[in-house]
C-alpha cells in the first residue's frame, strides 16, 4: 500500500512539472520598483534603457538551453537565440553598449546575485521567488495572477 | 538510484523511505555547493577593469564585371575592432582597417577611435573619430560587411576616399541620448568637429580632417529619431548638417545636408530607406542643390534573406566641390541579392548591381562574397 502511493504521488509530481509555470523578474528587496510595463522591461533587457527611477540596472541573462532564457527570448526580446546574439554584437560595434548582458549559470545563483545587488535584475520562475528578491509586476499583474504574460 | 522493486527480498517501507531521505539530502547538499561556485564566481568578475574585448570582422569577394574593372577577387578589409571598458562609466572603442587599395598595397586606417562616457541614460559623450550620425546606415553599419545585408554600402553612403558624398566621418566631439518621451522612443544627437574637406584625390590628401582642419570653424550636426514602443522594429529620424567647406583650401561654401530616414527591421523583414538634400552655397557663385535616396528590402526565409535596393544620386555639374572630386553627375544603381547565413558567424552573398551613370553605359557586376565575423 505505501509503495502505491508512494508510486502515484511520484507519478504526480512528474505531471505538475508539465504546468506552464510564470516566469518572475526580480530585483532586490529595497529597490523602487514595483511595476514595469512590458515595453519598459524589453527597453531594459535591450539595454537601450539602463535606469528606472534613479536605479541603474545591469540585466542578468541563464545560459543557453534554460526554458527561462528560451521564454524571455521570446517575449521580452521578440528573438531567436542568433538574432540575440547579433544584435548585441551589433550594439558593442556600433558603441551603444559595452557588452551584452552576464550570462549566469542557474536560477538559484541569479536569486543570489539579485538579491545582495540593488543594481541587477533577473528572471527565475515564479515558484523560486523567496524572501530574498522583489518579483516585479508586469503591466501591473504580478506572477500568479490572471494575465500576468511571461509564462513558459 | 534503483528502482524499488516487487520481490520477497526488498528493504522495508521504512528502511527505503530512509534511504530515498539521506539521497535528497546529499543531493541538495552537492547543488548549493555548485550553485555557490558559480555566483561566486560570477560577482568576481564583474567590477574589475580594464575589461578588454576582440572582435575581427572582414570578407573576401569575387567580382565578375562587365563594362568595368576586369574580373576579380578582392581581398576586402580586414576590420579589427577593440572594445574596452575601463570604469563603470567609461570604455574606449577603437577600429582599425587593413585595406588594399587600387595599386594593391596595404593601408592602415584608423576609422574609429572614441573615448566615451556614459553620464547617464540622456546624456552620454563621446569624444574622438566616430561615424557621423547621419541616416540609419552609416550610424548603424560600419567596416564590417557581415553585419550589412547586402554586399556593401549603398554608392553615395559609401566611404569619403571611395566615392561617398558624406561627411561619414566626423573628428570631434559627440553629444547623444534617450529623450524622456514615453512610448515615442526620442533619442537625439548633437555633434562638432572638423570641417568635411573637398580636396584634389591627385594631392593624396586623406579627405577626413584627423589632425588639421583648414578654417576655425567647425561642422556641426543634429539628428532627432525616434523608436516608439507601440511599433517594435520601426525607427524614423531626421537631422541637419551644416559645415563650411573650404574646396581645396580655397573659395568658401556652406553645405547643409538635411536627411531623414525611415526603418522597419523584425526577424522577417528588412525595410531601410533614407532622403538627404545638399546644398553647397559658395561665397563666389549660385547655390546648387543635390539630392540622394535609397531603399533596401528584404525577407527572411530560414538562413536565406534575399533583397533588393535602389539607389539614386543626382548632383548638379555645377557644383563645384563635387566636380573637384569627380562625383557631379545622375548615378542609380538596382541591386539584387540574396544573403545565406550558413553559420552563426559568416554568410554567402550574391548580389548583382546594374548601374547607370549619365552618359555613359550601363555596367553590370555580378558579386559573390564571403563575409564574416571572428
Amino acid at each position: 500500500m505505501t509503495r502505491f502511493l508512494f508510486i502515484t504521488l511520484f507519478a504526480l509530481a512528474s505531471l505538475s512539472s508539465a504546468r506552464a509555470e510564470d516566469l518572475a523578474i526580480i530585483v532586490a528587496p529595497g529597490v523602487a520598483i514595483d511595476n514595469l510595463s512590458l515595453s519598459e522591461l524589453r527597453a531594459i533587457f535591450l539595454m537601450e534603457k539602463t535606469t528606472i527611477n534613479d536605479t541603474k540596472l545591469t540585466v542578468l541573462m541563464r545560459e543557453k538551453g534554460a526554458p527561462e532564457r528560451t521564454e524571455t527570448l521570446k517575449d521580452v526580446y521578440q528573438m531567436t537565440d542568433g538574432a540575440y546574439e547579433g544584435y548585441f554584437l551589433q550594439a558593442v560595434f556600433t558603441g551603444k553598449i559595452s557588452s551584452a548582458p552576464r550570462m549566469i549559470p542557474s536560477g538559484a545563483a541569479i536569486r543570489k546575485i539579485v538579491g545582495g545587488n540593488p543594481g541587477m535584475i533577473g528572471y527565475i520562475a515564479a515558484s523560486a521567488v523567496d524572501a530574498s528578491v522583489k518579483a516585479v509586476k508586469i503591466d501591473g499583474h504580478a506572477p500568479g495572477e490572471a494575465g500576468y504574460p511571461l509564462k513558459y | 538510484m534503483a528502482i524499488p522493486s516487487f520481490g520477497a527480498d526488498t528493504p522495508t517501507d521504512a528502511e527505503l523511505i530512509r534511504q530515498l531521505a539521506a539521497r535528497v539530502d546529499q543531493l541538495e547538499k552537492e547543488l548549493k555547493e555548485v550553485q555557490g561556485a558559480a555566483s561566486s564566481s560570477a560577482d568576481a568578475t564583474e567590477n574589475t577593469y580594464p575589461k578588454i574585448r576582440f572582435n575581427g570582422f572582414a570578407d573576401i569577394t569575387y567580382h565578375a564585371t562587365h563594362r568595368g574593372d576586369p574580373s576579380h577577387f578582392e581581398l576586402g578589409e580586414f576590420d579589427l575592432f577593440i572594445n574596452s571598458r575601463i570604469s563603470e562609466k567609461a570604455g574606449i572603442l577603437a577600429e582599425t582597417v587593413v585595406a588594399a587599395d587600387g595599386t594593391n598595397n596595404f593601408g592602415v586606417d584608423i576609422e574609429r577611435l572614441i573615448f566615451q562616457y556614459n553620464i547617464s541614460d540622456a546624456f552620454k559623450l563621446d569624444v574622438g573619430r566616430f561615424h557621423t550620425a547621419l541616416g540609419y546606415y552609416n550610424n548603424t553599419y560600419h567596416h564590417g560587411t557581415w553585419f550589412q545585408t547586402a554586399t556593401g554600402r549603398p554608392d553615395f553612403v559609401n566611404y569619403e576616399d571611395s566615392g561617398g558624398i558624406l561627411p561619414v566621418h566626423t573628428v570631434g566631439i559627440s553629444l547623444h541620448g534617450a529623450i524622456p518621451s514615453g512610448t515615442l522612443g526620442l533619442s537625439y544627437f548633437a555633434e562638432v568637429g572638423n570641417s568635411h574637406q573637398f580636396r584634389n584625390p591627385n594631392l593624396g590628401v586623406n579627405p577626413v580632417a584627423n589632425v588639421a582642419d583648414v578654417s576655425n570653424s567647425k561642422a556641426v550636426n543634429v539628428a532627432l529619431l525616434s523608436r516608439p514602443a507601440g511599433v517594435p522594429g520601426l525607427q524614423f529620424g531626421a537631422g541637419l548638417y551644416h559645415d563650411n567647406l573650404h574646396p581645396d583650401a580655397q573659395i568658401g561654401t556652406v553645405e547643409n545636408i538635411l536627411n531623414g530616414h525611415v526603418v522597419f527591421k523584425d526577424a522577417h523583414w528588412e525595410f531601410i530607406s533614407e532622403v538627404y538634400k545638399i546644398s553647397h552655397a559658395p561665397d563666389n557663385g549660385p547655390t546648387t542643390t543635390s539630392t540622394a535616396w535609397f531603399a533596401q528590402v528584404a525577407h527572411q526565409f530560414g538562413k536565406l534573406r534575399p533583397y533588393v535596393r535602389y539607389t539614386s544620386t543626382d548632383i548638379p555639374l555645377t557644383d563645384a566641390a563635387y566636380a573637384l572630386v569627380d562625383l557631379a553627375g545622375k548615378r542609380h544603381t538596382v541591386s539584387y541579392g540574396v544573403r545565406w547565413d550558413f553559420t552563426d558567424y559568416a554568410s554567402y552573398k550574391m548580389q548583382l548591381d546594374q548601374k547607370t551613370v549619365t552618359g555613359l553605359p550601363v555596367s553590370s557586376d555580378l558579386i559573390f562574397q564571403l563575409a564574416f565575423t571572428f
